[in-house]
This record gives structure tokens, sequence and C-alpha cells, in this order.
């Protein structure tokens, strides 16, 4: 029972995140994306929250508060093992989110020999653009392709 | 100014916002009334300090000494500047509460420190594009995410800001990947590596699970058995 995994991708700005971020789920059904400072177009869907000039505007599902009390989800399986989530309300607010983990995978044999050595940049393994989900790196490209990956998913 | 949008329900998504919301709060030195900006104009005030601040300073000071010095929150000027760890933990934070609210894969992407969870619908990993430090409208090279392998975070000499300068030589670093089990080990790691240079990179890689990919000035690289090819 793999989750079908849910694709969007986001960019909000944060003043401790510096430039930007992007949060990117498989979903199928909603993208949204942010740029700092620019107008972004984005697709959205009927059960997309949007903020502008950092005020929500209100949804069709109105507003959610939690019971005060501390709340444990139950352990989620996925592909490479499984978490268990536990959640502290107070004064109707989350105040404490812990994550316990546990990985599916032998860690143990993927850490074999991971020390780098020194190459030649053409040794490199090549990235298939095609594969790439994500971009690590602070940088124009990562942004571009977010909004890229924003309007090709908006065609879908 | 700023425009954020977000697509989960309204349950995550203010969940989310309002954890970035805290952290920007106390933390961000662009705010003058920040605890962080306080304690940035004396640091005597240390002393006194949030939980929640002095926790993310000995975070910050634990990386110090783990990476010999390379890693600081110690700005040259006197300033003790967080940013290096309370950006990873509100991803880290943005991370635990998605999966709070039910959501068991996705891939985080927050000022190009990369976190996942789970995979792609396909059943395929999430797998991270890693730029060209030469051509940086490139892609260069790739690695899939796996357990121990969920956070990608990449530093380079663009990102250390406009106070730092320093000599290229030939065995300096101008960019680092880090690819590691969560995302302050990644981003910490990758910032301290460009920073201190090879004889950092053997030391961290002694103690901590990652795999690196570190691009010289001279065209070199070091690279984890990951990145060949």
């Amino acid at each position: 029972m793999s989750t079908r995994a849910k694709v969007a991708a986001v960019i909000a700005s944060a003043g401790v995140l510096g430039a930007g971020w992007a949060v990117g789920t498989a979903n199928g059904a909603t993208v949204a994306t942010t740029t700092t400072g620019t107008t972004a177009t984005t697709a959205t869907t009927a059960t997309t929250a949007t903020t502008t000039s950092g005020t929500t505007t209100k949804t069709t599902s109105g507003s959610t508060t939690y019971k005060d009390g501390t709340y444990t989800g139950t352990t989620v399986t996925h592909r490479y093992g499984s978490v268990t989530v536990t959640v502290t309300i107070s004064g109707g607010k989350i105040t404490n989110v812990s994550a316990q983990a546990v990985d599916g995978g032998d860690r143990r044999s993927q850490s074999i020999n991971s020390q780098a050595v020194p190459m030649m940049k053409t040794e490199v393994l090549s990235a298939n653009s095609a594969k790439v989900s994500t971009i690590s790196g602070a940088t124009y490209t990562t942004t571009a392709y977010i909004t890229s990956l924003q309007s090709a998913l908006a065609k879908a | 100014m700023r425009r954020t949008q977000l697509v989960f329900d309204v349950a995550t998504t203010e969940a989310v916002k309002s954890a970035f919301r805290e952290l920007e709060e106390r933390f961000s030195l662009y705010r003058e009334d920040s605890e962080a900006s306080a304690i940035g104009r004396d640091r005597s005030l240390i002393r006194s300090a949030s939980e929640s601040y002095r926790d993310m300073y000995w975070d910050a000071v634990a990386w110090l000494a783990a990476t010999g010095g390379a890693f600081t929150p110690h700005r040259p000027d006197g300033v003790v500047d967080l940013s290096g760890v309370v950006k990873a933990r509100a991803i880290e934070a943005a991370g635990d509460i998605l999966v709070a609210h039910g959501h068991e894969d996705w891939c985080l992407n927050a000022g190009g420190d990369v976190l996942v969870s789970g995979a792609q619908a396909s059943g395929d990993p999430w797998s991270v594009g890693i730029v060209d430090p030469d051509d940086r409208g490139q892609l260069w090279s790739r690695i899939d995410t796996h357990p121990g392998r969920m956070a990608v975070a990449t530093s380079g000499v663009q990102e250390r800001g406009e106070h730092v300068w320093r000599m290229a030589s030939e065995n300096t670093f101008t960019q680092v990947t880090v690819a590691a089990a969560d995302i302050e080990t990644a981003d910490v790691l990758a910032t301290a590596i460009l920073g201190g240079g090879i004889e950092t990179l053997q030391l961290v890689q002694k103690a901590y699970d990652i795999d690196v990919l570190a691009s010289a000035a001279d065209g070199t690289v070091w690279a984890s058995p990951v990145f060949t090819a």
C-alpha cells in the first residue's frame, strides 16, 4: 500500500530561510508556487488556501482550531520505513511536534566505503534532467526549475 | 512583497506557517525586534535568553566543536548568527508537520536545502540534482534519496555572503554538496566543508555517515562513490 505520491510545487519566502522554499509532493491535482517580490502565476484548485501580502484569504472549509492535548498519530509506513508523530496542542495551536522514524532499509550497507576521494570532474555521475525531482543549492536555476515544473503541472 | 501559497489543507498550511512565523520572530536578524537581533547587539543577553534561543545556540556551538571551527555561529563582526541551524530546524519542523498531517511522500526544497519523505508516485526515489559550479544554468550530477540520505544541502561561494572574502586557491572548494540522514547535518557540514576545505572534509566524513561532492577551484573534485559514473 505505497501511497500514491502527491506532486505540488510550492515556493514560499520566509525571513529565516533566505531566498525561498518549495515543497513538492505528488498529488497530481494541486500546484502552487510563489516567488519573493515577483508576481507568479499559479495553478490552484478549489481547496487551495492562498495568501497575499501576508494575509490569508478565507477558504471554503473555514478556519480550524485544535483541542489542547497530546496526540500520537498512527504509525505510517512508507516506502523506506515508518514514522510515528506526536503532536502537542496548547492554546489551540501546535506547540510541539516530534517524529519517531524507523528506517526500513539497511543503512549500514549504504554507508560502507562512502568516503570521498579525489577525481576529475568528468568522472562524476551525470544528471538526467528528466529524472531529477528537484535541485539542491539556492540558485536561480532552482527557482526557474520549480516555476517550470509548476507550469508543466498546470497543463497536466 | 511576499506572496505565500500552500497547497495542503488549511490545517497543514496553518501549522507550517505558524512554525515558520515563530522561528522567524525569534531568530531573524532582519527583524529589529527579534530575540536574535537583541542578542546581536549585546551578546551578554545570551545568559538570560529564552530556552528556545539557548537550545539553538548550543546546537550551533556543538557543530563548531564537531567541525573543528569550520562551522561557526560567530561572525567576524561579533554578531551571533544562528541562521545556519535555524534554517535547518525550520525545514525539519515543516517536514514533521507534513508527516503529522498524514503526508507520507513529499519533496521539500527550502532555499536549496532538500528534505524528502517516502518516494515518487512511480515508486522511484526522489532524485536530487546538483548544478555545475562552472555553469550554474546546467545540471551536473545527481543523487537518489534513500534512508540515511533523505536530506541534501549544497553550499556555494555565492552563498557565503558579501562579507566573506577569501583568496581562491587551487585547493579551495567552490561548491560542496552533502547528503545525510537529516537536513541539519547536511546543511552544516556542506557549509563547514566549503569554508574549511579538504581538511574539514576528511575530519567530518570520518565522524558522520554522509556522501559528499565537493568541487575545487582548479577543477578537481572530491566525490563519494555514489557520485561516480
